[in-house]
């Protein structure tokens, strides 16, 4: 008797806890998504009003005007960030992996020290050597071009090393060793043994390194200095809400911040079937 | 055909730790090496160095007579297969093993014929497009081996390769290694810690120790004749039985006193004829050894002989099927379970009639008993004794031992008393004018050598004859007295000669000496560039001619006929292969469909047949528990049925779910290598038809551009020519020199190749010390200076006693073997061959040459 007693005592309690926690959760998402939600509505909506949270006529017509509006050029911006965006991913990608295999597998004097030194140096704000990248950037003659974007984004591209050398280091070393008998230098270990079994660090990689310039707002903005050509989304939006001192291109805005998250979305949705296989398995004992 | 030779080789990690010392040996083409020991003890750090993944800190490696200490390991001609196998996950079984012929630009269809040629012999035919996750340990294994025999390597390295199988998985593959090495007629060399495995696999097997090599022999000699303690204990299961005893010689019977035992035994002096004398006083502790199938239980017949009995108390019992293992203790105080020096184990056929804690009667077999000395733990009954021990007595210049008396030379300064006279086997000799007769009683046959036992007088002696000396020859024994030693106690009467003279050297490389020696080694580094240049000239001229002749032979053809009519069938050639590949792609497309389509009908089929299942296990648990619910009155059963039931509800839909899924990852694996069948196929034969285009083409090209073809080709020589005549030239420039008290040496080339390879460029600033065998050092006009100090006069052999001053004021006695005396004081000079003499680094001690 008293046992099965004790097996209800224990269900109900079950119950209870997991309904607090779900209560939790359902609050936090909707924390979460409400203002996203409010901005996809409003992107719909025909002319703004703050007390109005269902539009009262739907539209179509701020993402066209988004297009064709001629004092902000959104598709250039657009294109100028997807461009940014794609060179310094893959370059970041391979010198971010690189650096990595590099840490991980070679042993050279002076690894640790610069482990640690790129681990110090790491946590210094980026904005504190804004005004010399500037000044380096006009050296080689880049200060008024996106490449300069690229540059700049691309040169601490190693010091991203940390999580991809955590993974390089779980794969086993005698499988380089295995190649390198076969006839492999570093290189093509590094190509066409590391590389293939690590598709879920190289996804990771590529979706960090994509998604950093294509928000970016402080370094763009600062190099672009005005010039509206130069802009990537992030800046030009601001541009859009901050000139108008009404809130006429609200929805055009909101617009807008729709179509940049749709490309991140994108890219996630195609690469997350990688990041989800497990490939190292049958590599070694199993 | 593949030698390796190790030579003093060292591995010194940064922090200090010597991981493999001084290791020398001879591996033989086609031999099965087994390294073994604890581990931790460098067997595998010795092998990845010979594989090249480690550095080799000092000493030589070489394969087929080249030193291989720098080369990358992908340059050696070997191969390796590793503890955990190291397959390549994302490759088929196929790709696995192609791999390292792709990376070598094998043609597609050799490296096609070479993987369908391993795959027969490890029968992985049917394997050969699954991906390794798909496969056992046993099959990835065995991949490993495929990958490593493919590229029929000089060398096979095997690094623990059983060690993660299950035992019986083990016996099969050791098996297999082993057929695979009767087959394939390499060397192999195999890393374990197993001793099964080094025994059974084996040729030679190399026992090591906290990176030495304790001993390097057969399986069969290594059970029979360890070397020393570590080797006889680790080699043997269960292990051997060690106890500490005195030996005494009391006439002809040696009585053996066992420590913390009551159990003696007299045997016949005979029976340990080998065992140095030195240990036979009752005082020196040696180590006592016997194997347990070596010891048996006394019988009724044994009664009577009760002096090789032991008294044994049974501490327990190991039963094994066929035998029993009994545990006992030779100290009656003693429990038998730890390992002591008291403990012993017996194989037994059975326990039958005994218990724990009697004490029984075992007979050893003496003539299997090892013996090492207590201290070095080597063993103490050589094979092949170095040394004859006697007693003896010096009275003025004449020795007598054994009723025997030999007059030592006026040269030889001697005190006069009683000693023990040590005797070098390189020191007997048989000649016909010798000065003592013996008999030959025994000749015993030692690996390529044969021992003889030589009887003199009462005394047994041993020296190494050749095959013309036969049992029971009467024959004339020679001493060399120059090797003879006397001692008494820790005093040495007299000592053995001394075969080296040393002294002490200093590297220099070519400018440092032409600097110092005033330009005069100018004309030495002329004539080596002017040899090697002329070398490469007479080269170059030979690739023009041979072009030249070319090109005159194929300068009458028609070349624009040739071109118009191989361009044609360039066309036609490329037509056929677009549709062979479009067929090929049709195929394959098709097979990837059908394959999807059964994919998907599968799953779907195998999906419906788990939730049938399931959904039959519900139904059947409702139907019994609405049947409980009708019969049953009893209030505590219908809540404890009712929890059941509970229970299987909360659980049921999770448990269907893991079934499905798991339904469905089966389902997915079968389709995964169904795929990869097709698609790992289509994948080579479209490279193959590729390649084989492309090999047509460039061929029907080359006929009609003959001339640039062959012009290219000679490009190509002359660059290589070139880039060889440079190296010859660098080498021709490294010039060295030893500085021995001033004096310039040029080093030979094997010399300083071994000075520099051992220590780089450290080399320069490093003190060595020079051994000159006195043998091998003359008397001359110019060399070494030096003074004469005294003359020594042997008889046959004369040797000259001079000094040599050093520059740093150190003084060193040289013996030089001459014919006549040389007045003391004269100054002389003594010139020598640096290739006779050995080479040390002085600070690490490090043998170089």
């Amino acid at each position: 008797m008293a046992k099965v007693e004790r097996y209800h005592s224990k269900k109900a309690k079950e119950i209870t806890s997991k309904t607090i926690i779900y209560i939790i959760l359902v609050i936090m998402a909707i924390i979460w998504l409400v203002p996203f939600i409010y901005l996809v509505i409003q992107s719909f909506t025909e002319s703004y009003s703050p007390s109005q949270i269902i539009p009262e006529h739907w539209t179509f017509q701020n993402y066209i005007n988004l297009f064709t509006d001629e004092i902000y050029p959104f598709g250039r911006w657009y294109l100028n960030t997807l461009v940014i965006a794609i060179i310094t991913a893959v370059l970041q990608t391979i010198i971010t992996l690189m650096t990595a295999y590099a840490f991980s597998r070679l042993r050279f004097k002076s690894r640790q020290g610069y482990m640690k030194l790129i681990l110090v140096i790491g946590m210094f704000p980026s904005f504190l050597g804004m005004i010399v990248t500037y000044f380096l950037l006009q050296l080689i003659g880049l200060s008024g071009s996106i490449f300069g974007l690229i540059v700049v984004y691309c040169a601490g591209a190693g010091m991203g090393y940390y999580v991809a050398k955590g993974f390089f280091d779980t794969i086993p070393r005698s499988l380089d060793e295995a190649a390198m008998i076969d006839g492999a230098n570093k290189n093509t270990v590094f190509w066409k043994v590391i590389l293939p079994l690590s598709k879920p660090i190289v996804v990771y990689t590529i979706l960090m390194s994509f998604t950093a310039p294509w928000g970016d707002y402080m370094m763009a903005s600062y190099l672009a200095q005005g010039k509206q050509e130069l802009f990537n989304v992030a800046v030009g939006l601001q541009q859009m809400m901050a000139k108008g001192k009404d809130i006429t291109y609200f929805p055009q805005f909101c617009a807008g911040a729709v179509i940049v998250s749709i490309g991140i979305m994108a890219l996630f949705f195609w690469l997350q079937r990688y990041y989800v296989e497990g490939v190292t398995g049958g590599a070694v004992k199993g | 055909m593949a030698n390796i030779k190790l030579d003093h080789i060292y591995k010194v990690y940064p922090n200090g730790v010597k991981a493999v010392s001084d290791f020398t040996m001879d591996i033989k083409d086609k031999e099965f090496i087994v390294f073994v020991g604890p581990s931790g003890c460098g067997k595998s750090t010795t092998l990845r160095m010979i594989a090249g993944l480690e550095d080799i800190s000092a000493g030589e490696l070489y394969i087929d007579d080249k030193i291989v200490n720098d080369v990358e390991p992908k340059d050696r001609d070997i191969t390796m297969v590793f503890q955990n196998y190291a397959l390549y996950p994302h490759m088929t079984v196929y790709e696995n093993m192609a791999f390292g012929l792709q990376l070598r630009h094998v043609p597609t269809e050799e490296i096609h014929e070479r993987v369908l040629w391993a795959a027969n012999i490890l029968g992985l035919t049917d394997y050969l497009d699954r991906k390794p996750r798909a496969m056992s340990g046993g099959q990835r294994q065995r991949v490993a081996l495929g990958r490593a025999i493919l590229r029929n390597p000089k060398v096979m390295l095997l690094d623990e390769p059983l060690s993660n199988l299950d035992a019986k998985l083990r016996a099969q593959m050791r098996s297999e290694i082993a057929k695979l090495h009767q087959d394939l007629q390499t060397t192999f060399i195999y890393v374990t810690h197993d001793q099964v495995e080094a025994m059974t696999l084996g040729t030679r097997v190399v026992v090591m120790k906290l990176g030495e090599i304790q001993q390097i022999d057969s399986p069969k000699n290594l059970y029979d004749y360890p070397q020393n303690k570590f080797v006889a204990g680790f080699i043997g299961t269960p292990q051997m039985n060690f106890f500490q005893a005195t030996l005494l010689r009391k006439g002809d019977k040696i009585e053996i006193k066992f420590e913390w035992s009551d159990n003696k035994l007299t045997v016949d002096a005979n029976d340990l004829i080998k065992v140095q004398p030195y240990y036979l006083d009752g005082k020196h502790k040696v180590w006592f050894g016997i194997r347990c199938e070596d010891v048996r239980l006394a019988t009724s017949e044994d009664k009577d002989d009760l002096e090789n009995v032991f008294n044994v108390k049974i501490s327990h019992f190991e039963e094994l099927g066929n035998e029993t293992l009994i545990y006992g203790d030779i100290n009656m105080q003693g429990d038998g379970f730890k390992e002591t020096s008291t403990r012993i184990i017996v194989k037994a056929l059975n326990s039958n009639n005994l218990k724990i804690g009697d004490v029984v009667k075992v007979k050893l077999n003496i003539s299997k008993v090892h013996f090492f000395d207590f201290d070095t733990e080597v063993s103490i009954v050589p094979r092949i004794p170095t040394l004859n021990v006697i007693s003896c007595k010096i009275n003025g210049h004449e020795l007598s031992f054994d009723g025997n008396k030999l007059t030592l030379p006026k040269v030889v300064e001697v005190s006069n008393g009683e000693g023990q006279l040590y005797l070098p086997i390189s020191a007997l000799s048989i000649t016909p004018n010798g000065k003592f007769d013996a008999t030959i009683i025994n000749i015993e046959q030692v690996e390529d050598k044969k021992l003889a036992y030589l009887k003199l007088n009462e005394r047994v002696l041993f020296l190494l004859v050749d095959d013309t000396a036969k049992i029971g020859d009467h024959v004339k024994l020679d001493i060399d007295i120059t090797q003879i030693t006397i001692k008494n106690g820790e005093k040495t009467l007299v000592s053995t000669l001394k075969k080296y003279n040393e002294i002490s050297a200093t590297f220099i490389n070519y400018v440092s000496a032409n600097t110092n020696e005033k330009n005069k080694y100018n004309p030495l580094l002329d004539s080596r560039i002017s040899e090697v240049n002329k070398d490469y000239d007479d080269k170059l001229k030979e690739i023009n001619i041979k072009y030249d002749a070319l090109v005159k032979e194929n300068s009458s053809k028609d070349l624009a006929a040739i071109k118009t009519e191989n361009l044609k069938k360039i066309a036609e050639l490329t037509n056929d292969t677009k549709e062979k590949l479009k067929q090929l792609e049709i195929n394959y497309k098709k097979g990837v469909a059908d394959v999807k389509k059964q994919h998907k009908v599968n799953k779907k089929e195998v999906v419906a047949k788990v939730k049938e299942e399931q959904e039959k296990i519900k139904k059947e648990e409702n139907e019994s528990y609405k049947k409980f619910l009708k019969v049953n009155k009893d209030k505590d059963v219908y809540h404890k049925r009712k929890a059941e039931h509970q229970d299987f509800k909360e659980n049921y839909p999770k448990e269907r779910e893991n079934l499905i899924n798991k339904a469905i990852d089966g389902e997915s694996l079968i389709f995964e290598t169904a795929l990869n069948g097709i698609k790992a196929p289509y994948k080579r034969d479209k490279k193959m038809i590729k390649n084989s285009y492309k090999s047509a083409v460039k061929k029907l090209r080359d006929e009609y551009n003959i001339i640039s073809v062959l012009n290219k080709q000679r490009q190509d020589e002359i660059v290589k020519l070139e880039k060889e005549r440079k190296t010859a030239l660098m080498k021709a420039k490294q010039i060295f020199f030893l500085k021995i008290n001033g004096h310039l040496y040029q080093s030979p080339d094997t010399i300083s190749n071994k000075m520099i390879q051992g220590l780089g460029t450290k080399v320069f600033v490093k003190d060595f010390t020079v051994e000159i065998p006195n043998d091998k050092i003359y008397v001359s006009d110019e060399g070494l200076k030096a003074t004469v100090t005294s003359f020594l006069d042997y008889g046959e052999k004369k040797f000259v006693i001079c000094n040599v001053k050093e520059e740093d004021g150190n003084e060193h006695e040289f013996y030089v073997l001459h014919d006549s005396e040389i007045k003391k004081g004269t100054e002389i000079h003594l010139s020598f061959e640096l290739m006779d003499t050995h080479i040390t680094e002085k600070s690490m001690n490090l043998r170089i040459y």
